[in-house]
């Protein structure tokens, strides 16, 4: 049996709720329209990591790799918002999978460069897990996490009317246009965290899929953001414990229940309320 | 006595003139039906009310207010009724939260409605009688519905003008004519109403006044004085055809919307 109070274990419940936060940021994608844009920041993440420990490697200058996620994540979500307000629906998708295209580009050619410690690190950011964060990550996490979370409930308003009617907000004195690259912002910042805690293979389970569960049984838009946190934190540790008991990594079974759930509601929903 | 302005007006957007030489004078409260074809300028010309679009020259007067320079004023006197095509549909939005939308986005933090808030919304719900769907999803209800819903929101604030874009665009004839009822109603409140239409037939009889606007103002003035087929045919071509009927003239076009 293992120790519940365990200082790891603690760090991992700390994470299962700052990730549950995060996957707010897939709520926020929903609302947007660009459901995949937390996926595609958490990849540029990855080629913003991979560019930082380059830079390490090549000139010796001490940099630190979270940052320059959370920079890139913020810089290609703001690209794609950018695409997406000059060149509609399809040059949106486009800077999309530009976007994610050059950071795993950038990733694979850094990855051959670096050597195999820092390589590793960079894995960090493909592949990690709850269990792998340390005191400083949660403390850097929870400070990026509550200055987005402050930034939300400061303009909720704002944001949901954005995204249900653009046009009427600007009507009603609304600045759409900043308040459309705060949202992409606020996504992108999401996903990119979420590759630091989960590694971005793993942010479309993580932060996409409970928001997507969400979104088939909500009825408002205050249910889908608390459904959306509550689900992650509730899979969150139902995963871990499942992980813990069998052995497993537990974002790996975190990311299994948590796309099971949705697949299930989606059916359920198809069968017995359509 | 209040008034609605636009003196030599000429609004451009990205270097493409849209609207020129709009003048005309209208007095409060007014019901001013715009209609002309697809890029008339007849969206261009409600969003210089609303201030949204700086005229390249010439003057906007609402109420008193000059749109470009007093956002705030505006805000507080206009009410606008977009497009029915341009919201996102499948949020999951329930009718309150779109009708407080109006109301909250103009408080201060912490944005909670107030017992006042919440009696305004209803009260908007109410003269279109839609109050039964307060708690209901926006996207469970009907074309004809929404479209109600969204005029709520938009005489939430309780406005002294109203401006609808399209409003009959995707709708059936019995809501068309519940919808202006509904109008008829929010203008004997002081209300003026200006409306853009690509079909001028359902709400003819209750315009004070039609604007035929083609870039530049065709014809303003009484149904029965715009309503003609020397005047329609500068904007349509022969493409047009006029059938008496009372009170007003019908009139059909080849234009559709899109």
């Amino acid at each position: 049996m293992f120790n519940l109070l365990s200082p790891l274990l603690i760090k991992s419940y700390i994470s299962i709720i700052l990730l549950g936060i995060m996957s707010i940021g897939g709520t926020l994608a929903f609302m947007r329209g660009v459901p995949y844009l937390p996926g595609e920041s958490s990849h540029a993440a990855l080629g913003g990591v991979s560019l930082a420990i380059l830079i390490v490697h090549l000139f010796s200058i001490p940099m630190d790799p979270l940052i320059w996620a959370v920079i890139f994540s913020a810089l290609s979500s703001l690209l794609v918002a950018y695409a997406g307000r000059h060149g509609g629906a399809e040059a949106l998708n486009a800077a999309l999978a530009g976007a994610m295209a050059l950071s795993l580009a950038v990733y694979a050619t850094v990855r051959a460069i670096v050597p195999a410690e820092l390589r590793a690190l960079i894995d960090t950011y493909l592949v990690s897990d709850i269990l792998f964060m340390t005191t400083l990550d949660i403390m850097q996490l929870s400070l990026i996490v509550l200055v987005g979370l402050l930034i939300l409930v400061a303009f909720y308003h704002e944001l949901m009317y954005i995204c249900f009617d653009a046009e009427g907000a600007e009507a009603m004195g609304l600045n759409v246009k900043f308040f459309d690259y705060l949202l992409f912002l606020l996504i992108g910042v999401a996903g990119g965290i979420a590759a630091k805690t989960v590694g971005s293979l793993l942010v479309f389970a993580l932060v996409i899929a409970p928001a997507a569960t969400a979104r088939e049984i909500s009825t408002s838009i205050n249910r889908f953001i608390l459904l959306t946190f509550s689900l992650t934190v509730l899979l969150g540790f139902t995963g871990l414990f499942i992980a813990l008991s069998i052995d497993w990594p537990p974002s790996g079974a975190i990311a299994l229940l948590t796309s099971a759930v949705y697949i299930i509601t989606v059916i359920i929903k198809n069968i017995f309320y359509r | 006595m209040e008034y609605i302005k636009f003196t030599d007006v000429y609004v451009s957007i990205n270097g493409n003139n849209i609207l020129r030489n709009i003048t005309f004078s209208t007095v409060h409260p007014t019901f001013l039906s715009i209609m002309g074809p697809n890029g008339a300028g007849k969206t261009t010309l409600l969003k210089t009310m609303l201030g949204l679009l700086k005229p390249d020259r010439g003057k906007v007067e609402i109420l008193g207010y000059n749109p470009v320079y007093n956002p705030i004023s505006i805000r507080r006197l206009v009410g606008y009724v977009p497009q029915k095509d341009y919201i996102t549909r499948d949020l999951p939005v329930k009718v309150k939260d779109v009708v407080l939308m109006g109301i909250l986005i103009n408080k201060s933090l912490p944005r909670y409605p107030s017992p006042k808030d919440i009696e305004n919304a209803l009260e908007a719900l109410r003269t279109v009688e839609m109050e039964w769907a307060w708690d209901k999803r926006f996207s469970q209800l009907s074309g004809g519905e929404q479209q109600r819903v969204l005029i709520a929101r938009g005489i939430a604030n309780k406005p002294k003008i109203l401006l609808l874009d399209e409003p009959f665009n995707k709708i059936d004839m019995s809501t068309q004519a519940h919808i202006i009822e509904f109008l008829h109603r929010i203008k004997s409140r002081n209300v003026s109403i200006f409306i853009v239409t690509h079909d001028i037939n359902p709400i003819s009889a209750i315009s004070d006044l039609i604007m035929i606007l083609n870039k530049e103002i065709i014809a303003i003035g009484k149904p029965r004085e715009v309503l003609r087929k020397e005047v329609l045919m500068k904007v349509y071509g022969s493409d047009v055809r006029i059938f008496d009927g009372h009170p007003c003239p019908i009139v059909v076009t080849g234009d559709t919307h899109v």
